[in-house]
C-alpha cells in the first residue's frame, strides 16, 4: 500500500500521489493515511495522475476526510489530475459538489 | 467465455482482479476496462461484506462482435440480494454528508449500459456494456 501511497511536501502543505487501483480492501488504510495528512497539514493536494480506478468505499474516507476540512477555516483539500472515468463517477455520485477536483 | 472462480474473501479476489483487469486490458481499450473494473469492485465488495459465511463466487464474460458489447456475470450462493430493489443513492451534497449507502449499486448502474438480476438458487447479476470498438 505505502508505495502506492507517496507523500511529498512540508509546512503543511503536502501531496499525496495515488499511484494504481484503489479498492474496497485499500480504503480504510487509505482512510487513515489521508485523515492523518489531513489533520497534520492546512493543504493536502490528492495526485491521481497515475490512479487508475477508484471505489465507493474510498469515496466514503474522502468524504470523511472532506467533513474534517471544511469544519476547519484553514484546511483545504484538493483533488487534481483525476482521469475521465473517475471524473465520471465524481459526478454521478454528486461527489463533484462537494470535494474540490480540480 | 472466461470464467474466475474463488471465495468471497479479499485476499482471493484481489488476485483474480489482477488477472481479470489484465485480460480486460488486453481485449478492451483502457475507458472500457476501468469501468468495468470499477463496476465489478463494487459487486465484489458487496457479496464479500454482505455475506457473514465465505460464499463461492463465479465471474464469467464474453465478448460479442456483431454489437461489440461485453457481457459480465456474477454469481454467487449466498444470501439472496437483488441490487435492482436498491434505488439509485442521492446525489445531493448534503444528504450525501449524511448518508452514502447504495452508492456501489450507483455506479455499477452508470458505468453499465445494461444490468439485470435473477436468483436461481444463486444469485446472478449480469452487467452489459456496449464498446466503442473491440
Amino acid at each position: 500500500m505505502n508505495e502506492r501511497f507517496i507523500v511529498s511536501g512540508n509546512d503543511g502543505n503536502v501531496r499525496i500521489k495515488l499511484i494504481g487501483a484503489f479498492k474496497t480492501s485499500d480504503a480504510e488504510k487509505f482512510g487513515e493515511l489521508l485523515m492523518e495528512q489531513v489533520k497534520l497539514n492546512t493543504k493536502v493536494i490528492l495526485d491521481m495522475a497515475e490512479t487508475e480506478f477508484i471505489c465507493s468505499g474510498v469515496l466514503r474516507e474522502m468524504l470523511a476526510c472532506q467533513s474534517v476540512v471544511d469544519e476547519s477555516d484553514e484546511k483545504e483539500m484538493i483533488i487534481n489530475s483525476v482521469n475521465e472515468e473517475i471524473m465520471e463517477v465524481f459526478e454521478m455520485t454528486g461527489f463533484i459538489n462537494i470535494l474540490t477536483v480540480e | 467465455m472466461k470464467e474466475y472462480y474463488f471465495q468471497s474473501i479479499f485476499e482471493e479476489w484481489n488476485k483474480v482482479s489482477e488477472l481479470l483487469e489484465q485480460d480486460l486490458y488486453d481485449k478492451l481499450n483502457r475507458k472500457d476496462a476501468r469501468k468495468i473494473m470499477m463496476a465489478l469492485e463494487e459487486c465484489i465488495s458487496n457479496i464479500i461484506m454482505y455475506n457473514a459465511e465465505i460464499v463461492e463466487v463465479k465471474v464469467s464474460w464474453f465478448i460479442e462482435n456483431q454489437r461489440p458489447s461485453i457481457t459480465i456475470t456474477v454469481e454467487d450462493n449466498g444470501i439472496e440480494f437483488n441490487p435492482m430493489l436498491v434505488g439509485d443513492a442521492s446525489t445531493d451534497a448534503n444528504v450525501i454528508k449524511k448518508r452514502v449507502g447504495g452508492m456501489g449499486i450507483t455506479i455499477v448502474r452508470k458505468l453499465m449500459d445494461e444490468v439485470d438480476y435473477l436468483y436461481k438458487d444463486k444469485n446472478i447479476f449480469v452487467m452489459k456494456k456496449y464498446l466503442e470498438a473491440v
